[in-house]
This record gives C-alpha cells, structure tokens and sequence, in this order.
C-alpha cells in the first residue's frame, strides 16, 4: 500500500476508535425488499454458479 | 438473513441529509450487500434516495472505508462487499468512483462489475424465459472494465479486500 493512503487510513483508524459512541445507532434493513443481485439469483445452484464466476472475476482482476 | 451492524452518520456541513450504512448478508455466503442512505420516519435506511450531499467526495470515501473497514475486521473470511446500482444515478456514482480512484484504489481492492445477461435460445429467435414468460436475466461478474464508456455503466459493482 502506497504510504500516502496508508497514512489516510491511519488516520481514518484513529478517528474511529476515538469515536462518539452516539454516532452509531441500530436501523432497520433497507426499506427496499432487497438487492439486485439478491433478487437475480433464485437458488442454491444459481448462488453457487454466481460464486464460481465472481472467484474468477476478482483472480482476473489480481493481474 | 440480514445481518446489521452499527450504521454510522456522515456529519457535513454541507449536507442536506445525513447518510447512515447497513451491511446485510442475503442469500450468497460470504458476500455482502451494502446499503446507504437517510434514515426515513419508519427508522429504515432509505437506499433508493438520491444522494444530495454537495461534498460527494465525502459520500465517496465514507463508502469506501466503511466498507473497507467491515472487510478488515474480517478479513480472515475472505468477504466481498457490494453495492447495488439500482437506479442510473446511483451506478453512475459508483461507477465513477471506481473508475476515477483506481490507481488509488488498486492498492485496497480488487473490483468486479456485474451485468445483467439473457441466454439467446438454440432456435436463434427466442431467450431464455421464466415461468411467467418473462426473460430470465441472470447476473455475470467480469474484472472492472476501465477502458469501458463510463454511458455504459455495470448494474453492480463489487469489491474485495486485496491480498
């Protein structure tokens, strides 16, 4: 990792862990009944096939 | 099922609203949806609205790193995050997010698009249908196209922590 975003994540780290604990609160899900993608793929065997190509998609995308 | 963690409120002078993130797990293991927005008087996350935030840069890396950091604290699982371009607005924002960081980005994920594909049947005139007779679109995953038209944007866009 470059050291200049390296340092922006520090940071970031930083500002998390000092944060107010009110700035968190719990919500519901979305109201929306679910992604895309979620409702695209109707079963098991869908999800499996989708899983294969989306480990393919992301080693493609380590060259 | 949807698992919730804390959401986290942008503060920004400049904006109108602000956003709070919901990471949930639906049907595909190891992959997690990502859903942002203004929280509406029923207390849900309302992830259809248009963002009118003028500082986009601070949706943008709020984003980012709320995913970046749900994907380190588990970063023994392997998960990949996801965010829907569920309207032209918002898939234009993630497109163009990708897109413009991505030397930036390349050194903190690795980022896949998703398109929507229909199977072209044997007879040469007809698709593939469901029961209802509508085409049966089926998502497919490739490595994010930089050199693509940015008019042409991927219906969603996912991301992985890098090795």
């Amino acid at each position: 990792m470059r050291p200049t975003i390296k340092s922006k994540v520090d940071a970031i780290k930083a500002i998390a862990q000092k944060a107010d604990s009110s700035h968190f609160r719990s919500a519901k899900p979305p109201r929306t009944s679910g992604d895309s993608l979620s409702k695209a793929i109707r079963d098991e065997r869908e999800a499996a096939i989708f899983q294969e190509e989306l480990k393919l998609a992301f080693k493609q995308s380590k060259r | 099922m949807l698992r919730l963690i804390p959401t986290i409120g942008i503060k920004s002078a400049k904006s109108t609203f602000d956003l709070y993130f919901v990471i949930g797990n639906k049907l595909l293991p190891n992959v997690y949806n990502l859903a942002f927005g203004p929280i509406g008087e029923d207390g849900e996350i309302d992830d259809q609205v248009v963002v009118r935030h003028k500082d986009i840069n601070l949706v943008f890396s709020s984003v980012l790193f709320y995913a970046y950091f749900f994907l380190l604290a588990n970063e023994d699982k392997g998960y990949s995050i996801g965010v829907d371009g569920s309207n032209d607005i918002r898939a234009y924002l993630y497109h163009r997010m990708f897109n413009y960081n991505s030397r930036e980005l390349a050194d903190m994920f690795y980022i896949v698009g998703v398109d929507w594909y229909v199977r072209l049947l044997r007879n040469g005139t007809d698709i593939e249908r469901d029961r209802e007779g509508y085409a049966l679109f089926k998502p497919r995953p490739e490595c994010f196209d930089l050199e693509r038209n940015p008019a042409d944007l991927y219906r969603y866009y996912m991301f992985s922590l890098t090795d």
